[in-house]
């Protein structure tokens, strides 16, 4: 099927009349991608669902401000990851529990949850994952699973390349040791 | 957005991540994308009905007073707990004897309400009965009274005037009705040897 520009979707929205045709074409466009970024940071499937929903009813009311400055992509991107960063937060203070302890909640959750198939080795870095602070982990999901540039990440984070390459690689290295020394 | 291969150089420096590049362990419910689309195009539908908090409205300056009677409130929360309660206090024991009280109470009341109501029966009767003999009692009196006075005011009238009243104002049509009445009066009769005839000729020489 083939892709629709984002500047017809940003035109069609702008009529009142193709308005919901432009915000079905958009949910085609990136829904799976805007899932599954949020899945890799909050790990639990109906978590994601809450909070993918919420970012498309922000994004369906915020599209018509949307100044073309920044890629629409980037755009979605930045609100689907503030909206994961207020889940983890609000989930810390929740339970009362340190950030870093969220990630060991985090980790039960992938443990126990009947919607991951991964082999062993995959399971491990998942979970070698949930070691990374969190906007690290952030980094290192856009780049290594999403293959996103430095740039757009920047524009995402509101972080210069210098510190996400910096950061990319300290993650990196990381996870290798600890899939290295949890064989 | 382009697949970036550049900066690729962490791919020697890590090859087991290298090697789990690409795969995705997670999975989703069946049919969820196609779901997740029409739901988000119903809730992007009705999010017209959510401006302006789906028409509530709230007083004028209430969020401006609502944090200061938040403050007060909890202020006067802390206080009531501080100081173990209320403020209002109970004789020792109360609780303990208050069930076994109010059981006594129904339990007595209900055999007193049922007496009560024998006892206002019984009265009303016995009132109705005083009242019906009072009333007949009042009446047979005032009969006789009427009857002894009209009696007694006769008793007083001398025989001459009675007699000069009747040969003046009787004539002989009034002569079978005075030998009725005198009939009555059986003592003068047992007392007399005249006999009826007698009498009657002689009330008719004389009216």
């Amino acid at each position: 099927m083939e892709q629709v520009e984002d500047s017809e979707i940003l035109s069609k929205f702008a009529d009142e009349r193709t308005r919901n045709e432009a915000f079905n074409l958009l949910l085609r466009k990136y829904q799976q991608k805007i899932y599954w970024h949020i899945r890799r940071l909050v790990i639990d499937h109906d978590d994601a669902d809450d909070i993918v929903q919420d970012v498309f009813i922000k994004v369906w009311k915020n599209l018509a401000n949307f100044r073309s400055n920044s890629q629409l992509y980037t755009w979605l991107y930045r609100i689907a990851t503030n909206e994961c960063l207020t889940f983890l937060n609000k989930k810390k203070q929740q339970n009362n529990i340190p950030l870093e302890d969220v990630a060991y909640d985090l980790a039960d959750s992938l443990a126990e949850s009947s919607y991951f198939n991964g082999n062993r080795a995959q399971m491990k870095l998942q979970q070698a994952l949930l070691t990374l602070p969190e906007k690290q982990r952030m980094v290192f999901n856009m780049k290594y699973f999403d293959d996103l540039k430095y740039d757009d990440i920047s524009e995402i984070l509101g972080t210069s390349v210098g510190a996400l390459k910096a950061s990319f690689h300290h993650a990196v290295k990381k996870i290798e040791s600890y899939l290295t020394s949890n064989d | 957005m382009e697949l970036n291969d550049k900066n690729g150089d962490w791919i020697d420096e890590a090859p087991k991540l290298a090697a789990l590049r690409g795969g995705n362990p997670f999975t989703v419910p069946e049919r969820y994308f196609s779901e997740l689309e029409e739901h988000l195009m119903l809730r992007s539908g009705l999010e017209p009905l959510t401006v302006n908090h789906g028409g509530f409205d709230t007083p004028e300056g209430y969020f401006e007073s609502l944090k200061e009677n938040i403050i007060s409130l909890s202020t006067i929360e802390a206080e009531v707990e501080r100081s173990g309660g209320n403020g209002f206090s109970v004789p020792e024991e109360y609780f303990s004897s208050l069930h076994h009280t109010i059981i006594s109470q129904v339990t007595s009341s209900g055999k007193t309400r049922t007496t009560r109501l024998r006892r206002l029966f019984s009265s009303y009767a016995s009132y109705a009965a005083a009242a019906c003999i009072a009333l007949v009692t009042a009446t047979v009196i005032f009969f006789n009274t009427g009857n002894n006075k009209l009696e007694s005011k006769f008793s007083e009238i001398p025989e001459d005037e009675i007699v000069n009243y009747l040969q003046i104002h009787t004539d002989a049509g009034d002569t079978p009705v005075i030998m009725d009445n005198l009939e009555k009066s059986t003592a003068a009769y047992k007392s007399s040897d005249l006999s009826e005839q007698e009498i009657k000729q002689y009330l008719e020489s004389t009216l």
